[in-house]
């Protein structure tokens, strides 16, 4: 497979969003444009948070008709936003505000379509491939930090104390550096974006068991929300469910051909 | 290789089970091991091991190493204070958040002013060990606690001070009773789990402040590839001299700046007390604004939590950690260059600190497109990593159409090691090369690592190529 946007390739994607039980106002944003997707988990006193995740999003949802769409365009974009929300946390209501993005671009990197996911907080990249589900972005959170540590356990991270404080996000002066993978597509591949209020509330199981059905992801994405809204929605919920579908056949088993095989000399 | 704090419950454990373990877990092999002191308070007299610069006291008899080695062992009847280098002396110290709670049992301390600042008593000379025994020396507790290297020292820290590999001896202050101390790694790549803080008096908890532990970086093993090498005419890459991995054993470091501002005084400082500020300020961090007040939402970024910013040094130190220095403009250069590697200009002379890596430039790739370096990158027809590698962990996959299949699936990958950018051809069928500035191109081995600097072009079966480029 390589390509992402030509013939034979459908993309279908499915958002949604709820501000829970418990929270006020939903200051989660999401991003499904074009070939471009992306969650914002905004924090802030009063509804700053949801000032500097639309802004987040704003930004980076800009390139969305941007070609060829390169991975520096994003990060560049993802520092723009970071300036962008420091300016505007001049009020007292808006001060210190910021948010979290996890993105999902199809970038062109040696004349191909790539992926390209960029990170920075507590927002999760998940690809479905196959059964397998993994995340494939590194949360910047405390909790995080001390698991890698081996210092607690999982299941103490669920409970921790610091579970919500996170070590990197837009709004910060300096402007935090945001994690990039590029990689090639593949058949079949799933993705899910979401914000804490859905791993919070759902198991990673029941994450992929819900990516892995043959719904629409519309119709998975607004399950899950539903889900996590059930399981308690303390906190706002947002999700963006991608599904990439090909008939194409896949070129990739074949052996690589000796040069010497085809120039005897 | 572990992280910090893995590598802290590896010494704290190894030190329950007892001196040659604990001796074991500091370092693979004799020659390695960090300057250290450690005393084995299970019987008495206490048993004391320094190495190094570090050493021991009890009252006002002191045991050095005096240069033995791999070490100077000593017996002391009376409690023991143990003594690390400058650095811990001098103002360095543990995050809080690995400090407040340690339940690690903890060597006994006596009481007597144990958090005192010890003023600074001049005692002439080093006493010989052993010494004659004092009032009933309490020690029950066997060597224990193992005071965190803080995975995230901050930015603004400067490196342990490096000093002489042998100390002589010479005057030194009465030291707090209680103050049991290691002192950090001279292994500058290994550095200090600490945070520059203003001096304090030391805890009386702990009997190792400082162990030799690895940054997560440090993945590879003593017998690591070989050493980029690059040609002494190219002035933006490291010397020739600089291992590709971080070493694994402490290297002796170049001899630290004298401190600055303060009168003249024999080196090393490790003689001063912890009360005495006479360390040089630290270089200019990149200083981050003040911490805004604590929001009252969920989620809350570290920086606005004032006392967990005080603890978590280096914002975003999830990556990989390097030491390193400034130029005039703020750029971020390996401590082994003369100068910057972004703008060229010429770096003063300074500590170097620790700091996330930066962005090492990208990969303009023939075919189109640019691939940041600020992780490895795997290229090929269709490239593929185990899917069970961590996040962190994962390079950059960069799939190369190849019309003849004369790419292989995995053909080469490109690979971060501190500052150094190296290329490895991964057994591909048709090869890869590499072009060094101003030179010839190179057919690599297979597995072989060849450091490359900007400006080198690397081809992959004579049909991709790509430029290592700088920062613009």
């Amino acid at each position: 497979m390589n390509t992402l946007t030509g013939q034979g390739i459908r993309i279908r994607v499915g958002a949604a969003t709820d501000v829970g039980r418990v929270r006020a106002h939903n200051e989660d944003c999401y991003l499904a444009e074009n070939l471009l997707w992306g969650v914002a988990d905004g924090m802030g006193g009063h509804a700053a948070g949801e000032v500097a995740s639309r802004i987040g999003v704003d930004t980076v949802g800009a390139l969305a008709y941007r070609h060829p769409l390169r991975p520096d365009d994003l990060l560049g974009a993802i520092r723009d936003a970071n300036a962008r929300i420091l300016a505007s946390g001049s009020t007292p209501e808006t001060e210190g505000m910021g948010t979290t993005f996890a993105g999902l671009a199809v970038v062109e990197a040696a004349g191909a379509d790539h992926w390209c996911v960029v990170n920075v907080g507590d927002s999760r990249v998940y690809r479905l491939i196959g059964n397998r589900m993994s995340q494939i972005t590194h949360d910047h959170s405390e909790v995080r930090e001390l698991l890698d540590a081996g210092l607690i356990t999982p299941a103490e991270a669920a409970r921790h104390p610091m579970r919500n404080i996170i070590t990197r996000s837009l709004g910060t002066d300096p402007a935090p550096t945001p994690d990039v993978w590029v990689f090639p597509p593949s058949r079949g591949e799933r993705f899910l974006l979401c914000t804490d209020g859905l791993t919070n509330e759902v198991g990673e199981r029941d994450l992929m068991l819900a990516l892995r059905t043959d719904a629409d992801p519309q119709i998975i994405a607004e399950g899950l929300v539903d889900a996590a809204v059930r399981n308690g929605g303390r906190d706002n919920v947002t999700v963006v469910v991608v599904a990439v579908d090909t008939d194409e056949d896949d070129e990739e088993e074949a052996d690589t051909s000796p040069r010497s095989a085809l120039n005897p000399n | 290789m572990l992280p910090p704090a893995a590598r802290r419950a590896e010494i704290e454990t190894a030190a329950r089970a007892g001196l040659v373990a604990l001796l074991e877990a500091l370092g693979p092999r004799l020659s390695e091991l960090p300057d250290f002191a450690v005393a084995d308070t299970s019987a008495v007299p206490t048993r004391v091991l320094v190495r190094g610069r570090a050493w021991a006291s009890a009252g006002s008899v002191e045991g050095r190493s005096l240069g033995r080695m791999p070490w100077r062992e000593l017996e002391f009847d009376d409690p023991v204070t143990l003594h690390g280098a400058p650095a811990v002396r001098m103002g360095w110290q543990m995050p809080s958040r690995f400090t407040h709670d340690d339940d690690a049992a903890s060597a006994a301390p006596p009481a007597a002013g144990a958090e005192a600042p010890a003023p600074v008593a001049e005692v002439p000379a080093p006493a010989p060990a052993p010494v004659p025994p004092a009032a009933g020396a309490e020690a029950p507790a066997p060597v224990a606690e193992v005071p965190a290297p803080a995975p995230a020292p901050s930015p603004a820290d400067a490196a342990p001070a490096p000093a002489p590999e042998v100390p002589a001896p010479m005057p030194v202050p009465t030291p707090p009773p209680a103050d049991l101390t290691l002192p950090p790694p001279t292994d500058e790549d290994s550095g200090p789990p600490a945070q520059r803080v203003p001096p304090t008096p030391a805890r009386s908890t702990s009997v190792i402040d400082s162990v030799p532990w690895r940054r997560p970086a440090s993945s590879t093993p003593a017998a690591s590839p070989p050493a980029p090498t690059s040609p002494p005419s190219s002035p933006p890459v490291p010397a020739p001299s600089v291992p590709a991995g971080p070493p694994v054993a402490p290297v002796a470091p170049p001899p630290p700046p004298p401190p600055v501002g303060i009168p003249p005084v024999p080196p090393p400082a490790w003689g001063t007390a912890p009360a005495t500020t006479r360390q040089a300020p630290p270089p200019p961090p990149p200083a981050g604004p003040p911490a805004p007040p604590p929001l009252s939402e969920v989620t809350q970024d570290r920086q606005s939590l004032a006392t967990l910013a005080q603890a978590a040094g280096i914002p975003g130190s999830d990556g990989p950690i390097v030491l390193a220095v400034l130029c005039p403009a703020g750029h971020a250069s390996s401590p082994h260059s003369g100068s910057c590697r972004v703008c060229g200009r010429d770096i003063p002379p300074q500590q170097p600190f620790q700091t996330p890596r930066p962005r090492l430039g990208h990969l303009r790739i023939s075919t189109g497109g640019v691939v940041p370096l600020d992780r490895g990158v795997l290229l090929g027809r269709a490239p593929r990593v185990n899917a069970d590698l961590p996040p962190n962990a994962r390079p950059h996959l960069v799939r190369l159409a190849s019309a003849d299949n004369d790419l292989s699936r995995n053909h080469a990958e490109i690979v971060l090691e501190g500052w150094h950018v190296l290329v490895r051809d991964l057994g591909s069928t048709n090869g890869t090369t590499v072009a060094l500035p101003g030179q010839p191109p190179v057919r690599l081995r297979p597995t072989e690592d060849q450091g490359i600097e900007p400006g080198t072009v690397i081809t992959l079966a004579d049909e991709v190529t790509l430029v290592y480029e700088a920062e613009a």
